[in-house]
């Protein structure tokens, strides 16, 4: 049960959508069950990681082609300016009630910051980091998943620590 | 604290955070999981039948996705070729005949000069 919620934290913080989030990680174990139901079970959890982040970059393709179709239609459609807008507002309404520290616990607090600043990290320097620190696959297995080199992990990977030390600095999150 | 510690920090915070999912979500995500388990017994059954029992055209197709798309798409083509090829031959044949008709003199000379009458002839032949 744990890999589908790190799954779905993962999907979250890069498209920022809790239910595209839960889509994402249904079509990833589909595909999973569908393509390589007969490999040996110890290659699932990387097979599922690859499949997982290819899902998630198919989703922002998705996105950018219906961003596009979107701005150029509402050149021409006034109905649908005022459909998008109502979506951005519905979109802020539901990110800021999902953020707001007023009524939670320091813990609680915390995991927010900390889930908004990987929001905040550029997508590879994010899915390098959780991928080799939260999913605990080495070096090389990243590489593969992200279809870049072990050089290009590292560098990834030490990126995201600096950035993220420096956004959580002065909160309290790995300050000693 | 060097970037492997500051790393496991995060990271364990994120471990807890998963506890504080939202109860729906974690159904969904469990129900998810069930499908996608069932599928894959059936996917490893299907298989296993097809593979004692020769390979059937559905695991073929299943199999040789892109071989069989082509296979598909020559046919077709080769569909639409006959289909186009056919008619263009039948009235050239006419077309031959009319000539043919024209050349050897059946036709009346009226008949050049009168629409209806070349109509009448055909009519009268077939008959």
């Amino acid at each position: 049960m744990e890999i589908e919620r790190r799954a779905f934290r993962q999907a979250a913080f890069a498209v920022r959508d809790d239910q595209a989030a839960l889509d994402i990680v249904q079509d990833s174990m589909m595909k999973l069950a569908e393509k390589y139901a007969d490999s040996p079970a110890t290659e699932w959890p990387m097979l599922f990681q690859r499949i997982l982040q290819n899902t998630i970059r198919d989703h922002y393709r998705r996105q950018k082609v219906r961003n596009f179709w979107v701005s150029a239609l509402s050149f021409f459609s006034h109905e649908t300016d005022a459909q998008e807008d109502d979506d951005s507002l519905e979109h802020v309404q539901a990110t800021d009630a999902t953020n707001d520290p007023g009524n939670i616990l320091s813990s609680k607090k915390n995991l927010a910051l900390i889930e908004s600043a990987l929001k905040k990290l550029p997508a590879r320097q994010r899915e390098a980091f959780l991928l080799r620190y939260w999913e605990e696959m080495d070096i090389a297995e990243t590489a593969k998943i992200m279809g870049c080199s072990e050089g290009s992990v590292k560098t990834h990977c030490s990126r995201a620590t600096h950035t993220l030390a420096t956004m959580l600095k002065g909160t309290g999150i790995g300050d000693e | 604290m060097n970037e492997e510690q500051f790393a496991r920090k995060i990271t364990s915070s994120l471990d807890r955070g998963l506890n504080q999912l939202h109860p729906d979500v974690t159904r969904k995500l469990e129900r998810a999981r069930t499908l996608a388990l069932s599928h894959a017994r059936h996917d490893i059954h299907a298989q296993t039948v097809h593979t004692q029992h020769g390979l059937s055209l559905t695991g073929w197709v299943r199999q040789h996705r892109t071989g069989a798309m082509v296979s598909l798409l020559t046919i077709l083509l080769l569909v639409i070729l006959g289909l186009w090829q056919n008619p263009t031959t039948n009235t050239n044949d006419d077309t031959t005949d009319v000539d043919a008709a024209l050349l050897t003199g059946d036709l009346p000379v009226k008949a050049y000069l009168d629409n209806h009458l070349n109509q009448q002839w055909s009519n009268r032949e077939s008959n």
